[in-house]
């Protein structure tokens, strides 16, 4: 080991401190080369003498951080930094308690919007089924619907609801084979009594301008196939 | 130390609205990063102000340490370093005249460290040389100082201080053994110096005192 090689292992040994030079070796490659450098330096009388002014200047050093250990920083320094975070603590909950409050809020606006829209939605149905059974209400299978049965009841104060008498089906054009369809749809509309003359229905006189029931029977295609006429029953009168 | 007690556990609990944590963490580091900071300026109001700048970045931005890179304490030593250096920048007037630890009045700030057995002329000596070694560490450049600062006054491992002021640990034992080199050249001018001025003061002191045995 040459002087040169030797300058930064008698930092490290003075450093390390001890009488030995050698006990703050961090493992056992670095010893071995800290003992060699010392057993340089004991017989050279540079690295000797670099070695002792080494070991001063750490002794220095060591003293002036010993003298220095227990500064600190003044008690305000403390009490600002602690008024600091509770402030910054503090505007994280009030910004988590905004988002809470934001959030209920649209959460609480969400539902009442989709309340709205589902009454709406269904008082527009209902609207819509009222529309259409001025004009068309479904019935499925011959049943009488609702709609039909209070116009039912508004057409006569005696008619009951849901009970209807039908005439038989007949053609709605001649030579519509009705009979051999395998699948329909019954659509309830209203025509005027004038019309069932032309389905070879007679209509007692002065009847002409009310209106009637039918079931329009309507192939697959959407054509209608054939019609039936519809009365409500009328109850008995009790007096 | 308790697994829990740890700066980055405390930090942990801190970040999460924990007072007692942030006070606890607060007590375990303060003294390194205003030491640190004092130890590079020499200046107490500054080494105050990078105490608090630094834990005012924690408080804000507690995220931007990242616990699988060093640990917390490196971390802080980074962002205290980089206050010091862009105030000490800014305030070159900030090398003071009187000794750091002084008060206006003159008297020490320095606590002292007790040995009763040392009489009064030690506890002089002693405080000349601190005050030596003082003065030439802050007189190094601040690329040698920062070293010098981080491994022999604040005993950081090479690791912790390469981490803290980004470099490799190789390059922080160059740096350290230059600003070594130079401290040491600083300390021996200063003795070489005071020597001088020991020896201009002794004639003086010849011609007024008398030798004893003239009276006897």
């Amino acid at each position: 080991m040459n002087c040169r090689d030797c300058e930064l292992l008698l930092m490290e040994a003075a450093r390390a401190g001890g009488a030995s030079g050698v006990e703050g070796a961090t493992g056992p490659l670095q010893r071995t080369d800290l003992e060699a450098a010392l057993d340089h330096a004991a017989s050279c009388p540079a690295c000797f003498e670099r070695l002792a002014e080494e070991r001063s200047l750490s002794a220095g050093l060591r003293l002036l951080a010993a003298a220095e250990a227990s500064r600190e920083p003044s008690p305000g320094c403390g009490a600002t930094l602690l008024a600091a975070y509770r402030a910054e603590r503090g505007s994280e909950v009030r910004a988590r308690r905004w988002v809470f409050a934001v959030s209920g809020a649209l959460a609480a606006s969400l539902i009442i919007l989709v309340g709205a829209a589902l009454l709406l939605s269904h008082e527009s149905s209902t609207l819509v089924r009222s529309f259409y059974s001025k004009i068309s209400p479904l019935s499925a299978h011959g049943a009488a619907i609702p709609a039909t049965a209070e116009e039912q009841a508004s057409d006569g104060d005696s008619a009951v609801p849901g009970q209807e008498e039908v005439t038989d089906f007949v053609p709605y054009y001649p030579g519509a084979d009705f009979g051999s369809l395998d699948s329909g749809v019954l659509v309830r509309v209203r025509v005027p009594a004038s019309a069932l003359g032309s389905f070879g229905v007679q209509v007692a006189q002065g009847n002409e301008e009310e209106w009637v029931s039918a079931d329009l029977l309507v192939a697959e295609d959407g054509s209608p196939q054939a019609i039936r006429f519809v009365r409500p029953v009328s109850q008995p009168s009790s007096n | 130390m308790n697994q829990d007690r740890t700066p980055e556990a405390l930090l942990r609990l801190a970040a999460a609205g924990d007072e007692e944590a942030f006070c606890a963490l607060y007590h375990q580091l303060n003294g390194f990063i205003y030491r640190f900071a004092l130890h590079m300026s020499g200046n107490e109001g500054l080494a105050e102000d990078v105490t608090q700048e630094t834990f005012l970045m924690l408080i804000r931005d507690p995220g931007r340490y990242e616990p699988g890179r060093a640990s917390l304490k490196s971390f802080l030593y980074g962002v205290a370093r980089n206050h010091t250096l862009r105030a000490l920048e800014k305030e070159s007037r900030f090398i003071p005249f009187a000794e750091p630890g002084v008060d206006e009045a003159g008297n020490s700030l320095t606590p002292e460290i007790s040995d009763p057995r040392a009489d009064a002329n030690e506890d002089l000596l002693r405080r000349e040389q601190i005050a030596r070694v003082r003065r030439a560490v802050l007189a190094l450049p601040a690329v040698y100082r920062e070293a010098v600062v981080l491994c022999d006054l604040q005993e950081l491992s090479y690791d912790e201080a390469a981490h803290s002021l980004g470099c490799a640990p190789g390059t922080l034992r160059s740096r350290l053994h230059r600003g070594r080199e130079m401290l040491a050249a600083r300390l021996r001018a200063t003795e070489r110096h005071k020597a001088s001025v020991a020896a201009a003061a002794v004639p003086l002191g010849g011609t007024i005192g008398r030798p004893r045995e003239e009276f006897s």
